[in-house]
């Protein structure tokens, strides 16, 4: 195969992923089995993925990582190795680019990346470009982290059901009420009427529903400021205006000269004040702490406002930072939270990113000295010991105390070790059963306990899949008796398939016996499928006295075993028989 | 013939109360403490600190696990405190041991998983009698399977019983941890199980010796080969890590079985266990063809003698219908006619329909044909078996996945479907008693009987 085929692989894989549109498991599959199968093409398909991630969509973006996640923790090198190269830049142009629950995806995601480990141990990707984004994640903690933890601790701002427009407009018709009254009262008032018509555009803007939720958030944040700085400049203009009048009647505190000329700062100074008093104090009954901050950038130019409300809009990734940031600090602290807190979730979102890479073991493993050759296999050094030490006990510290099996750190580990939990926790409980109702009549020939099966023939067996199985359901259902060469290939059987009977013993002269609960007469009958005579639908319960039982009978006098038991019309059937 | 023993089931089935105290044995790092329990014995283990393994495979902390009829070891990596109720014929610590061998050669077949388009390897394990091969292939398959992967464990030593009844072949992807009491674990064919079940392909060759009938036995591999690599080559858990192939003692003389395994399983790793001869002649025979690496015999390994490893195959039996302690099944005992009935057995080479039971005989049959060439003996690898008590009463037979009016071509190439025993013949009533795993009726299809015979 020459170069030209393996590029053809590349643009093949990258036209087989523009169906990657929807977050599809099947097509993520498919495609890294494809990619495992064409490790000679890697580095094409590496490029093929790394040029989808860029020309996607930004909503389909995140599906091209997860398949580049997908490539690599399944197979991984040289897909690691090859996509390692780039994955910094790769991730964070992506980022930047994306909306926040994507962003908290991507976190999620890149998560997994610092515990991930290969088959081996090692890290699943180059230490470098892993630090970098982490440290590039780091500098934007104070947002990411944030924005994701307000849903979980202030349910008020983003529990409310998606923000519709409607709200944003009405918002701005209250401060284009307010600016028209305060245009009323100082005709002269040029910023009034420049911001009446930034408003208008805002609210084009919005009515043309271009804007996605986050945006939407953030516009919304700005106007509320706006909203309050207008109010408190009318309430200080009225004010000053009285002051004017009658001074005595002025109880603001601070002597804030306010001339007409100034009217368009004027909303800082109240607020800033009131800022002030928060910091102080510590506590914000207002609510209105990083309104005073956002105030410091933006002031009160609204041209500024509306180009950088733009902007966001249409090269967001620029400017995103700088608004975000302000709206986060608003959204913390809009109901509740001090500064305090706020500080105290940073440190601890942040701490908890980086704790794995702290966690991490300082020695990476290479295992490519253990070369397959008699001389190194017959060295006896430490080396070797410390590194199986490594992969088989610190970096799979949770034992499972039933059965001695380990397992890792990384979340997807933490599921299967739940999983497995699980399973046993149901074995378990599914063998208390049987052993009440069952285990004491083992070796006797009346209740069919035995749950065997056959052997898988070879066409099954290529296609069985162990680990299917496990965490598909039960797992032990597959086991539960059943007629396998009736309908050879499927192995699983319900257990009401089971057949209760009792062989008639040799000892019987009239081939019937009576049941032991109803005492109607249970006839014997030659099953050709057994090939003998039995009671059907019978039972010697679990006692060795002899007695036999209609099955029906059995399991209503004994409720353990009613929830294995078939339905109850069987005895009336067996009656008209 | 192999006589049956009588077991005395109740020894294993019911729990012995014994007055003995409990010992506490501390084991440094990188040590191991082995012990023999026989099989009228029951030894209780507990790890009381520490981390312990037996053959790779870890144990859980103060959970007891029970022995009988075993010779096993239990390594630490970091030093243990393990308690022990029960009588013990034998138990001492050895710091001697191959551990860090095979930890380098675990390590070094990781590598090879790791490295950038190569195939991952199948390893295939020679050495002689006794000198530790079963254990090394549970240890790897053990480590690969704690390093997440899903190696395909392949037991070609007839007298073995893996995930099977002795006699037969198996090929068994190991997707969970074994269970260090039984020594394997359970398999599908048991009800619900402590452990995860596993889901071996299984291929009924019959006699203990694989000189018996070397012919049959080569066929068995080659088919068993086929499936394990089809298998490996969907399944990508397996085709990740590859297989672990344990042998029957194989020597020099052997060589052309040796390229045969090679060649059916495409092994790319061979591990000599103490046997430097061997390894010399096979580094001249592959000559850089695939990665050959040899591994002393280990200190630990105990002769196991005949009548233990008697005693192992019956036992094996037993739990196949009856179950083990912990998880009892009750078989089903059904009486057929004789019509129902269309059993084969390994041909022999040799034209006296007896000399199948003779391993004496067998062995000169094995020599003919292979001075002969395959003229003759190429057209039949099994042979039809005369319904009568003489030659059915007692064995064991493998049902196989074909029918019973398939052709002998499809019946000898066939896997097995479940094993039954004849529990009784009747000449005159023209009927047999039969002893099936699965409640239901005789299944429909062929079946092979070797040397083994069981008896409840």
């Amino acid at each position: 195969m020459d170069e030209k085929d393996l590029q053809n692989i590349g643009e093949d894989f990258y036209t087989n992923m523009e169906d990657l549109t929807f977050n599809s498991r099947p097509i993520i599959t498919n495609l890294t089995i494809i990619a495992e199968e064409n490790t000679q093409a890697a580095p094409y398909i590496v490029k093929a993925v790394e040029k989808r991630i860029d020309k996607a969509l930004h909503t389909q973006k995140l599906f091209a990582f997860y398949l580049l996640d997908s490539i690599c923790k399944n197979i991984g090198s040289p897909y690691t190795l090859l996509f390692g190269d780039n994955l910094f830049k790769t991730f964070t142009s992506a980022y930047v680019s994306l909306d926040d629950p994507t962003r908290k995806k991507m976190i999620d995601l890149f998560k997994t990346w610092l515990t991930a480990k290969n088959s081996s141990g090692l890290p699943l990707f180059p230490q470098e470009p892993v630090k970098k984004i982490e440290e590039f994640l780091i500098r934007v903690s104070s947002i990411y982290q944030k924005r994701v933890t307000p849903p979980r601790q202030s349910p008020t701002p983003t529990s409310t059901p998606p923000m519709n427009t409607q709200e944003l407009i009405n918002l701005i018709n209250s401060i284009t009420l307010l600016s028209r009254e305060k245009l009323r009262v100082f005709p002269s008032d040029t910023e009034s009427l420049k911001k009446l018509d930034v408003l208008s555009k805002v609210k084009q803007v919005i009515e043309s529903q271009g804007m996605d939720y986050t945006e939407l958030l953030k516009v919304k944040t700005m106007l509320q400021d706006m909203y309050k700085s207008e109010e408190e400049a009318l309430k200080k203009l009225l004010a000053v205006q009285q002051q004017q009048q009658s001074p005595a009647m002025n109880n603001m505190s601070v002597p804030i000269p306010m001339p007409m000329e100034q009217v368009s700062v004027a909303p800082e100074h109240p607020l800033k004040r009131q800022f002030q008093q928060f910091v102080n104090t510590g506590s914000n009954p207002l609510g209105l702490a990083p309104i005073g901050n956002l105030l410091v950038p933006p002031k009160s130019n609204y041209e500024q406002l509306f180009q950088k409300l733009i902007k966001v809009k249409l090269i967001k990734y620029k400017r995103q930072r700088l608004p975000t940031k302000q709206f986060l600090k608003s959204l913390l602290s809009t109901p509740r939270t001090t500064t305090n807190t706020t500080t105290n979730t940073t440190t601890n979102t942040t701490t908890s990113t980086t704790s794995p890479l702290k966690n991490r073991p300082l020695i990476t493993i290479d295992l490519s000295q253990f070369d397959i050759n008699s001389s190194t296999l017959l060295k006896n050094t430490t080396t070797s010991y410390d590194t199986f030490h490594q992969l088989m006990f610190v970096d799979k510290p949770n034992k499972c105390a039933q059965c001695g099996k380990r397992f890792g750190k990384t979340d997807r580990e933490m599921k299967l070790r739940a999983d497995h939990l699980d399973w046993h926790f149901r074995v378990n409980s599914k063998l208390n059963q049987l052993g009440n109702s069952g285990a004491g009549s083992a070796g006797n020939s009346g209740l069919a306990m035995s749950c065997k099966a056959w052997y898988l023939d070879d066409v099954a067996f290529f296609k069985f899949r162990d680990l299917e199985v496990f965490y598909s359901d039960d797992g032990s259902n597959i086991t539960t008796n059943g007629d396998l060469h009736d309908n050879k290939g499927t192995n699983t059987t319900s257990v009401s398939n089971v057949k209760h009977y009792v062989p008639v013993p040799e000892s019987s002269l009239d081939m019937q016996t009576q049941c032991g609960i109803c005492r109607e007469t249970i006839k014997g009958q030659y099953d050709d499928d057994l090939g003998e005579w039995v009671y059907k639908d019978a039972t010697t319960g679990n006692s060795n006295s002899g007695k036999v039982f209609h099955w029906s009978c059995f399991s209503e006098a004994n409720p353990q075993v009613n929830n294995r038991s078939v339905s109850a019309g069987i005895k009336r059937k067996f009656e008209y028989e | 013939m192999l006589v049956s023993f009588p077991e005395d089931s109740i020894l294993t089935k019911h729990i012995i109360k014994l007055k003995t105290d409990a010992t506490i044995v501390e084991i440094e790092a990188k040590s191991e403490w082995r012990f023999e329990v026989a099989f009228e014995q029951k030894l209780l283990i507990k790890v009381v600190e520490g981390n312990a393994e037996i053959f790779g495979t870890e144990l859980a902390n103060d959970i007891e696990y029970k022995f009988t009829g075993a010779k096993a070891s239990i390594y630490t990596h970091e030093g243990c405190k393990l308690q022990y109720q029960g009588e013990v014929s034998s138990e001492y610590i050895s710091e001697e041991t191959e551990m860090g061998h095979y930890i380098n050669l675990h390590l070094a077949l990781e590598n090879i998983r790791n490295t950038a388009g190569s195939k991952a390897p199948n390893v295939l394990i020679l050495g002689a009698k006794d000198s530790g091969k079963t254990t090394l292939a549970k240890i790897l398959s053990s480590y690969a399977l704690r390093m997440d992967r899903q190696p395909m464990l392949v037991n070609l030593d007839p007298s073995n019983s893996v995930f099977s009844i002795p006699g037969s072949l198996t090929a068994t992807p190991i997707s969970d941890i074994f269970d260090v009491e039984e020594g394997w674990g359970n398999t599908y064919t048991s009800g619900p199980t402590l452990l995860h079940p596993k889901q071996p392909n299984v291929r009924y060759y019959g006699y203990d010796d694989i000189n018996t009938n070397l012919k049959f036995y080569k066929e068995n591999i080659s088919r068993l080969g086929l499936t394990a690599l089809s298998r490996l080559q969907v399944d990508l858990d397996i085709k990740r890590t590859g297989m672990i192939v344990d042998t029957p003692p194989l020597g020099l003389k052997n060589i052309d079985l040796i390229q045969d395994i090679v060649s059916d399983f495409e092994i790319s790793v061979i591990v000599v266990v103490g046997n430097e001869r061997l390894f010399i002649d096979l580094r001249k025979k592959f000559n850089g063809r695939l990665s050959l690496v040899k591994i002393p015999k280990s200190a630990g390994v105990v002769e196991i003698d005949d009548a233990f490893k008697r005693k192992l195959q019956q036992r094996a039996i037993r739990e196949y219908f009856h179950g083990t302690a912990s998880t009892p099944l009750s078989p089903y005992t059904a009486n057929v006619d004789y019509k129902y009935i269309k059993a084969y057995k390994p041909a022999s080479g040799n034209t006296s329909v007896d000399a199948g039971f003779n391993p004496s005989i067998d062995q000169l049959g094995y020599d003919l044909s292979a001075v002969t060439g395959d003229a003759k003996s190429k057209s039949k690898l099994i042979e039809s078996v005369e319904n009568n008590s003489a030659n059915l009463l007692y064995a064991v037979v493998a049902i196989l996945h074909a029918d019973k009016k398939d052709d002998e071509d499809v019946v000898a190439r066939s896997s097995v479907f479940g094993f039954a025993v004849i529990s009784g013949a009747d000449d005159d009533k023209h009927f047999v008693r039969i002893l099936l795993p699965v409640p239901g009726r005789v299944p429909d299809k062929a079946m092979i009987v070797g040397e083994f015979r069981y008896t409840e």
